[in-house]
């Protein structure tokens, strides 16, 4: 090939290159300089190749600016409803509060047994409701990046006592034994309310799956480290779900049958790595599932 | 010119010359690409009527629309939608489509050309491209028609040849 | 039985609030936590005057319990009320039943039962 033939082949493959890289280095004016006109097409197809592929960038550019604005102002919108509920849920519990205290004093014996159940059922409530706004809280917070742990002295396995006598009436109710495995006191710097958290949800979700039968909590520790988990006899995870068990609004069960938001588990393990943890599960459908948490004893 | 169908080994071929032609490239300056200054936004009414206008029945199942030099999103909607109401009810037709004139259109417009053009691939049996002798528009139309998906458009040089090869491919 | 109901609501505290309801209004209640629960009392031979269905359930949800009742000779022709949270907006196949949109109160519970039946 003589020189100036190699030269504008050059050239040409030069402008392909720039045209991947982003850069452009053909005109309108370009062009229309040209003389030949298969060139001028192919100078033409170029450049236009060369702009679609920076609409496209635009696009998406704006595309995702306007999905990141709907996150946050999803998540916003959470942390203010989850708020604003906070204030009627706070009064409605005052208010039975005060409803059993006009009871107990100016009430019959035979009243009070009437209505003792129906006060039950109705502070439950405002416990569950309580509970929802939680979630909601945690979900925004977390998507925000906004977790923050708090430490204390405690004894991890009187934490899980807590969780396993509040639970301890649901898993009745559910047909199931509860029971803790006590290997004496774990002491260690925790983040208590939130360790309860976590404890309290995974204690549900057995309960919830665990088709009536016994559900164990066990504890144990070493130098730096404390692990606890949940086992029950219950559904157990598909093997096909397990894999996405703990992405946000991920449900194992049938949407169809169990209500729920699908929250828990995320949460969980946002919380656990947010306190220096790891969270994980060994399960088998149609036999039982048990989760275990590992905690730093300190941070 | 000659009536041709457009293959995509043609573009290739093209492309091929490009890279070992001999003839002498006069300056292709390294310059940064310029935002093209092109107008947008929704037609006036009286301009909306105009752009319709350009749209129009030229024989059974044979359309012919007349294009604007300046084309925006805009116009093409315009267009279409008259192109839409025109074609209701037919299976299968074909339309000529007169760019002589038309100044090469932003990145923009042809992307809503080709959604137009998706939109109306199931019924549409030809397309033919009048380019007058515009090196720079026929590859306009050419990136417009493989975009789209759609496989038969022809170029032709004049309206006349463009409605033949539409005529012959509704037969 | 007239004026005898069945409730089928997997929610404890909702089932035991709704059969308090309706006791203190006359009515005589059963009640089941999943469809599952519900078809095994009906085979039992209880044969309800109305049933008060709940759609999302463990262990056989409304939406399949209602197809057992639709098939069954002697269930078709009891009078089911869906009580749910549900809307057609949200994306769920509503039943072809009528629908007591949760959260209600007890007058509207009261009324859409007794177009059906009345108390004992």
């Amino acid at each position: 090939m003589p020189s100036s033939e190699a030269g504008l082949v050059e050239q040409r493959l030069d402008h392909i290159a720039e045209i991947g890289a982003g850069r452009c280095s053909i005109t309108d004016a370009g062009i229309e300089a040209e003389a030949d006109p298969n060139t001028q097409q192919i100078l033409a197809g170029l450049l236009m190749l060369h702009e679609d592929l920076q609409f496209a960038q635009q696009r998406q550019s704006a595309l995702l600016d306007e999905l990141r604005g709907a996150v946050r102002a999803r998540d916003e919108f959470l942390s203010i409803a989850g708020h604003e509920l906070r204030t009627p849920i706070t009064t409605l519990a005052l208010q039975i509060e005060g409803l059993e205290g006009v009871l107990r004093q100016k009430a019959s014996p035979e009243l009070l047994a009437a209505l003792a159940r129906r006060m039950d059922l109705t502070r439950r409530q405002v416990d569950r409701l309580s509970g929802l706004v939680a979630t909601l809280i945690d979900v925004s917070r977390i998507n925000a990046r906004r977790v923050q742990v708090s430490r204390e002295p405690a004894d991890l396995m009187e934490v899980l006592r807590l969780a396993v006598d509040r639970l301890g009436d649901q898993a009745a109710r559910a047909g199931s034994s509860l029971r803790l495995e006590d290997g004496g006191p774990l002491r260690g710097d925790f983040d208590v309310s939130r360790v309860e958290q976590v404890a309290t949800n995974l204690l549900s979700n057995a309960i919830r799956y665990g088709r009536g039968r016994p559900i164990v909590v066990r504890a144990s520790g070493e130098d730096g480290r404390a692990r606890f988990s949940v086992e029950d006899a219950g559904i157990g995870i598909a093997r096909e779900h397990q894999p996405r068990i703990f992405q946000q609004y991920e449900r194992a069960a049938p949407a169809t049958n169990y209500a729920g938001l699908g929250l828990g588990l995320w949460i969980c393990r946002h919380l656990v790595e947010a306190m220096g943890g790891t969270i994980s599960f060994r399960s088998e459908e149609g036999v039982g599932t048990e989760f275990t948490v590992e905690l730093p004893r300190s941070p | 010119m000659s009536v041709y169908q457009d293959p995509p080994g043609l573009f290739a071929a093209a492309c091929t010359i490009y890279l070992v032609a001999g003839a002498v490239c006069p300056t292709v300056r390294r310059v940064t690409m310029s935002d093209e200054a092109h107008p947008s936004g929704a037609p006036a009414p009286a301009d909306l009527a105009e752009l319709r206008a350009r749209v129009t029945r030229i024989g059974e199942r044979l359309f012919m629309l007349r294009e604007v030099p300046i084309q925006t999103p805009s116009t093409v909607d315009a267009m279409f939608d008259r192109l839409v109401e025109l074609t209701a009810g037919l299976d299968r037709f074909a339309y000529v489509v007169d760019l002589s004139g038309v100044v090469r259109p932003d990145a923009q417009t042809r992307a809503r050309l080709k959604e137009r053009i998706l939109q109306i691939n199931d019924r549409l049996a030809h397309v033919g491209v009048a380019v007058g002798a515009n090196a720079v528009i026929r590859a306009v139309a050419r990136l417009v028609a493989f975009a789209s998906g759609f496989p038969s458009f022809s170029f032709h040089f004049s309206v006349d040849e463009a409605t033949e090869a539409c005529r012959r491919a509704l037969q | 039985m007239t004026g005898h109901i069945l409730v089928i609501d997997d929610n404890d505290d909702l089932r035991e609030t709704v059969q308090m309801l309706l006791e203190s209004s006359g009515y005589s209640v059963a009640t089941a936590a999943n469809g599952r629960a519900a078809l095994a009392h009906l085979q039992g031979g209880s044969r309800p005057s109305l049933i008060l269905l709940d759609l999302m359930m463990p262990d056989m949800n409304g939406w399949q319990f209602l197809e057992h009742a639709r098939g069954d000779a002697s269930l078709r022709s009891v009078p089911i009320l869906i009580m749910t949270a549900h809307q057609e907006t949200d994306g769920a196949r509503m039943p072809p039943a009528e629908v007591v949109p949760k959260p209600f109160d007890a007058a509207t519970l009261l009324a859409a039962i007794g177009r059906h039946v009345s108390p004992i």
